[in-house]
């Protein structure tokens, strides 16, 4: 919907003197030097400082000591931290849950126990809404399971033939999410057992369909011929979290789960859309029909959405928001609008797909915090098209419009959102090199977007916030809405942005534009994906390479950035994964003492099984096999973080 | 003379089609019937005849990361 507002005067400003500078050098002397390197407008592209002297002085305003930058069994972190492995995957998070036994599990145990693969992570204090540091709630979702590494005999290339029923119930057990009461004593995080708040949420937690595809036919399936509940959630890799307190999981890669032919059900376009060819990477359509789309071609669009749950409350029924759309959701982030509408911004994490935005109808009632669990059912999803010029447009999703017709196959509002990626495709969106976490940075509105890597971007696909071919490393991409900047108010909900690379990842020789002092007081990093600020505004990146891991040669951990001043892109390293590891879910305290990471998959890799794992972290006990797990890092002086 | 490749025999799924393979790390499925579009693999190549250079085309594990 369009806002007829007065244009700011940077915009005017850089509309006439040409040149993207122009707007930048009008808002801070910092941003002002930027503009200085930076040149002409095509160069503003690339990040302003590349080029410049090498620093005497680190100019960074992070302080921290990094720790050795290679992959180890162990994890490892800067000097003067400590590192407490919280949670690990079967530990007892509800009342009854059996110690963990890893040569017996059953999904009844599971159903109780921290799920596998822990990705987003909240820190939700209590009592809601206050701003405790020493106390509250930890939300953690529980992205997928490597059957291979839980559970004893299988490998890679027998698992699927030869898992069990109740390995799989285990699997589907393991996946969700994970609410845990935690308290900080004496510096040491503990899980308050037998905690009234504690909850696993897995394949087999209920759950309501709300918005405007509730209840679609396509959503109907014959164990739920209203369309409108599902059992469970999966592929929940990150989130956010809202201004009432409640979390938003995203379901991701669900495509992955089903098998069945999807060229023999009247769904076949859509399937072929959303990346299903009738091989899953998991076995349960043999013991599952809802898995198999011959059997329940329909049983896909139940999945794909942002998942809402109220942690507070352990009996809410978590919620599919449906008018957020569905895609492979990485992540949900919101931000607050002044007037009380509220923003969420998503990326869509596959290669050469889009970037997403939210803005409720509705306003946020900070007085009646249960008036907003609905606030999320009705406003515009839109679609973002950067343009070579440095602006970016949202593209509304709104059935009716444009060419979102029947003509084109959309009956109804509902087609639309089911059918995101296709709405989006006739839109003219803009493919992007895999967009993963999408957060807004507190201190100066700008909404800072992870494109963790494309290696298929050929050099005549390159250009605007794509500038690499075979991206092996990714990129951070700054996005500036209306009146973005120290003290003011970014306008979030306006139809236009600016946007420009904070910076392009891996080493020298691959291009990589961090800050030039990256090398001396810094660390290359590649393949950003999940990330968080600091309450100064500073950029946490987590990353992920994947199997790219071991050719790289460095590990998977946490770096931190100034994106202001003298600092703005030199990247630190401060916290390494074990090895074959990926690192996901930071989350800052309010107090900033405690920074929460999840270490995901470890040992994940090509020859490694339940009994030959790469690593036993944490453990390394034998018999116990690698287990994902939540690390709690803080100073040894108790002082805040960076 | 074929080399390696071409001659290595081809895994099939129950119906005697070349079969799919699964990336291990993120899931992506290579469709024999599909090729690989991003990577310039046409329709009809099975895995095991792709060059050794490919890798998956949405998140860049080699090969050996694919199970079928």
């Amino acid at each position: 919907m369009d806002r007829p507002a007065s244009r700011p005067l940077s915009e005017i400003a850089a509309a006439r003197m040409g040149r993207r500078a122009a707007l930048k050098s009008l808002l801070a002397g910092t941003a002002a030097l930027r503009s200085l390197l930076a040149g002409s407008a095509a160069m503003a592209v690339a990040p302003r400082l590349a080029g410049a002297a090498p620093a005497e002085h680190d100019p960074s305003t992070l302080t921290f000591a990094q720790p050795p930058h290679v992959i180890a069994d162990d994890h490892q972190v800067a000097p003067g931290h400590r590192a407490q492995v919280l949670i690990r995957w079967g530990d007892a998070v509800a009342e009854g849950a059996p110690a963990f036994d890893p040569a017996a599990q059953t999904a009844a145990a599971q159903e109780r126990q921290f799920g596998y693969n822990n990705d987003f992570v909240a820190f939700m204090p209590l009592p809601v809404g206050s701003d405790a540091s020493d106390h509250g709630l930890l939300c953690v979702n529980h992205e997928y399971t490597n059957a291979e590494l839980m559970f004893p005999g299988l490998t890679l290339k027998d698992k699927l033939e030869r898992q069990t029923s109740e390995q799989v119930a285990v699997e589907m057990a393991a996946h969700g999410h994970s609410v845990l009461e935690i308290r900080r004593q004496d510096g040491v995080w503990a899980v308050v057992p037998a905690s009234p708040f504690a909850r696993r949420i897995s394949l087999n937690t209920a759950m309501a369909v709300s918005g405007p595809a509730a209840g679609h036919p396509r959503l109907r399936t014959k164990a739920d011929p209203s369309g409108r509940v599902v059992m469970g959630t999966m592929n929940n890799c990150a989130g956010g979290t809202t201004p009432w307190g409640t979390v938003l999981i995203a379901e991701e890669n669900f495509d992955t789960y089903f098998g069945g032919d999807p060229k023999k059900t009247p769904e076949a376009d859509s399937l072929a859309r959303i990346g299903i060819k009738g091989k899953s990477r998991y076995g349960w359509s043999r013991f599952h029909d809802r898995f198999d789309v011959e059997k329940e071609p329909f049983e896909p669009n139940r999945f794909g959405w942002v998942v809402e749950i109220d942690p507070y409350d352990p009996t809410f029924t978590p919620v599919k928001r449906t008018a957020l759309g569905r895609f492979k959701h990485e992540a949900a982030t919101t931000t607050l609008l002044p007037d009380g509408r509220v923003v969420v911004y998503s990326g869509d994490d596959e290669v050469f797909e889009y970037l997403y935005r939210f803005v409720t109808k509705g306003r946020y009632d900070p007085r009646n915090r249960l008036a907003n669990m609905g606030l999320l059912d009705e406003g515009t999803l839109a679609v973002a098209r950067f343009d070579k010029d440095g602006s970016l447009t949202w593209l509304p999703l709104v059935w009716g419009a444009g060419p979102l017709t029947p003509a084109n196959g959309f009956g109804d509002q509902g087609d639309v959102l089911i059918d995101a990626r296709r709405a989006a495709d006739l839109l003219g969106a803009t493919p992007l090199d895999r967009p993963e976490d999408v957060e807004v940075n507190p201190a100066n509105g700008r909404v800072y977007v992870m494109l963790t890597n494309n290696t298929k971007r050929k050099p005549e696909q390159v250009g605007g916030p794509s500038p690499r071919a075979d991206n092996r490393h990714g990129h951070v991409v700054e996005l500036s809405p209306p009146g973005a900047g120290k003290g003011r108010r970014a306008r979030h909900d306006a139809d236009r942005f600016r946007w420009e690379i904070l910076f392009l990842a891996g080493r020298r020789e691959d291009g990589a534009t961090t800050h030039p002092a990256s090398d001396r007081f810094g660390a290359w990093l590649s393949a950003p994906d999940n990330c968080t600020f600091d309450n100064r505004g500073r950029l946490w990146i987590s990353s992920d390479q994947g199997s790219a891991q071991r050719k790289n040669g460095i590990p998977d951990g946490m770096y931190a950035c100034d994106v202001d001043g003298p600092g703005r892109a030199l990247t630190k390293f401060f916290y390494a994964c074990p090895r074959d590891a990926e690192m996901c879910g930071p989350a800052f305290t309010p107090d900033n003492r405690t920074l929460f990471v999840a270490v995901q998959h470890p040992g994940e890799d090509k020859a490694s099984t339940f009994d030959q794992p790469s690593t036993r972290w944490p453990d390394f006990t034998d018999g116990m096999p690698p287990r994902p797990a939540i690390v709690a890092i803080s100073r040894d002086d108790g002082q805040p973080i960076g | 003379m074929p080399d390696s490749a071409s001659i290595a025999p081809i895994a099939r799924e129950a119906d005697g089609r070349p079969a799919l393979w699964v990336c291990n790390r993120c899931g992506w499925v290579y469709d024999p019937s599909l090729g690989d579009p991003l990577g310039d693999i046409p329709p009809g190549v099975p895995f095991e005849h792709l060059h050794d250079g490919w890798i998956c085309p949405n998140c860049g594990a080699e090969q050996d990361y694919f199970f079928h």
